[in-house]
């Protein structure tokens, strides 16, 4: 091995190193900050009135859930409004409560509060069919074309993510909950990493959590010290008052975004970065109250502004 | 369902402390309490002839018309706009009455808490009216509907949404919780149908 051999080597295998080891570039992470690049909706428009949720496909359209409108519609990455389906009602893609969308490569998936099921649409916002569902449906995640993910209420058996097919032929069952926890207790956002791996924030309880697919929990963490929510008594049961944290995202590189509730020292601002490995290593602040955290297939994260008339866009920038 | 704030650690406005104190001081509800009475006796004893003298312009006697009609103001808090199942007896509520009542008696009362800063002292009633309008296009809903600014009618409102029927023929205000309990809805439908 002759000089200019060695020194490539010596050169050259920090990086071979860091590239083959994601946990290397992750704890160098120092700092996450925001640029907007786009912003849909305000005041001077009848774009959105409250949006609830947003899903992206990999040729850049938006899809917005709005439900003060009861509509689902569809943008261009420009941000242009191109189409609008779903009114209020209960007929076939019709909403009475819009509450959740998720995005697969072909179809829109949509979860009316009021529906035991998941309204499913093609990309031009025809309705094609439903999924249905056993239970409540309190969060989702597309999966791929016909596979979706969701977690249910439970009152006998809480704490449940089913992944269901096509048809709602139940694919999968993961149970993340040793015991019963009291009313809504259980509530999580999750997302899978399409490794076999789920991450799990809690809505009502210090705990975010890593899952294997086959049952196993690989990690578990408190960001706020084990601090307990505030309980409220509402019509005899004995519900929580305020949030832990409210949702929970994978960016592009493997970290996982968890936006923090009314615990954090910004409540529904803060976002938790944490590695893959359930390591904390950055917070950063949104410059609006969200209810969501959404990351696109080109990283780019979306969040609400305005109490839901708007929509930003934001470039993820990495320090 | 609460939607939070972030406060950012400042300490409250002094908005937010009259609300508070207008929430939790028996002396100032009953201030309030004093103050909306004056408003409804404004209303049904102050504003009728002025009213009548417009759809007159002046020339015709008041008697010439048909009489005064019951009518009714409808507080509805921003939060409750965040909890579709929460609007539910406001729908239920509008529905059972008809364009016309709705166009001419009724009136809705947009309330939210006190602002945590500049900003949205200034952004949040405008935001709140397109959230309004946006609801009211999808739900056909007719009468229209103002802003509280002063954050008055928040600190008096137990419920997210209050309905304050003026009885025209009793001189009497009357006022009901959302939803409406057994036999209120044929109550507040005989008054405003009168």
């Amino acid at each position: 091995m002759n000089i200019r051999t060695a020194w490539a080597w010596v050169v050259l295998m920090p990086i071979l190193v860091g590239l083959a080891s994601p946990g290397c570039s992750e704890t160098a992470l120092q700092k996450v900050s925001l640029e907007e690049v786009m912003s849909i909706g305000g005041l001077d428009d009848e774009t959105l009135f409250q949006w609830i949720g947003v899903a992206s496909d990999a040729e850049g359209f938006l899809y917005v859930l709005d439900a003060l409108d009861y509509s689902l519609k569809k943008f261009d990455a420009r941000g242009t409004l191109l189409k609008k389906a779903g009114r209020k009602g209960q007929g076939p893609g019709e909403f009475m409560a819009p509450r959740l969308l998720a995005s697969s490569p072909s179809f829109l998936y949509a979860v009316d509060q009021n529906v035991l099921g998941i309204f499913v649409f093609d990309r031009e916002l025809n309705y094609k069919k439903l999924i249905p569902c056993p239970s409540p449906i309190m969060h989702l995640k597309a999966m791929a074309d016909d596979k979706v993910a969701v977690s249910v209420m439970g009152f006998q058996n809480p704490g449940k993510i089913l992944v269901l097919g096509g048809d709602g032929t139940i694919l999968l069952e993961l149970a993340y909950m040793d015991k019963n926890p009291g009313l809504l207790m259980d509530t999580i956002s999750f997302v899978p990493d399409g490794q076999g791996h789920f991450y799990l924030a809690f809505l009502f309880q210090d705990r975010i959590e890593k899952w294997t697919a086959d049952g196993r929990r690989l990690w578990s963490k408190k960001l706020f010290g084990g601090k307990k929510v505030e309980m409220k008594s509402i019509s005899s049961f004995n519900l929580p008052g305020e949030t832990c944290f409210k949702d929970i995202a994978l960016d592009g590189r493997g970290h996982v975004f968890v936006l923090g509730g009314k615990l954090s020292k910004n409540p529904s601002r803060d976002v938790f970065v944490l590695s893959q490995d359930g390591e904390p290593l950055t917070v950063f602040t949104l410059p609006d109250a969200s209810h969501c955290l959404y990351v696109d297939s080109n990283n780019f994260l979306y969040t609400r502004a305005d109490d839901g008339i708007s929509l930003k866009k934001y470039r993820i920038v990495y320090d | 369902m609460t939607e939070m704030r972030a406060d950012g650690g400042k300490p409250p406005s002094f908005e937010a402390e009259k609300y508070k104190s207008c929430r939790t001081s028996g002396t100032t509800r009953l201030s309030c309490l004093t103050l909306l009475a004056g408003l409804a006796a404004t209303l049904l004893t102050g504003l009728y002839p002025a009213y009548l003298q417009n759809r007159t312009n002046g020339n015709a006697p008041a008697a010439a018309l048909s009489s005064p009609k019951s009518s009714c103001w409808i507080f509805m808090d921003i939060d409750s706009f965040f909890c579709p199942p929460c609007l539910q007896p406001l729908l239920d509520f509008c529905r059972a009455l008809p364009a016309r009542v709705q166009e001419e008696q009724v009136k809705g009362i947009l309330v939210y808490g006190p602002p945590d800063d500049k900003r949205q002292a200034e952004q949040r009633p405008l935001i709140l009216r397109k959230k309004w309008q946006g609801f009211r296009k999808a739900n056909d809903i007719r009468f229209p509907a103002v802003v509280d600014g002063s954050h008055f009618f928040q600190g008096l409102l137990k419920a997210g949404l209050g309905i304050l029927l003026f009885e025209e023929e009793k001189q009497m205000l009357r006022y009901y919780s959302l939803p409406l309990k057994a036999g209120q809805l044929d109550e507040i439908l005989g008054f405003l149908l009168k």
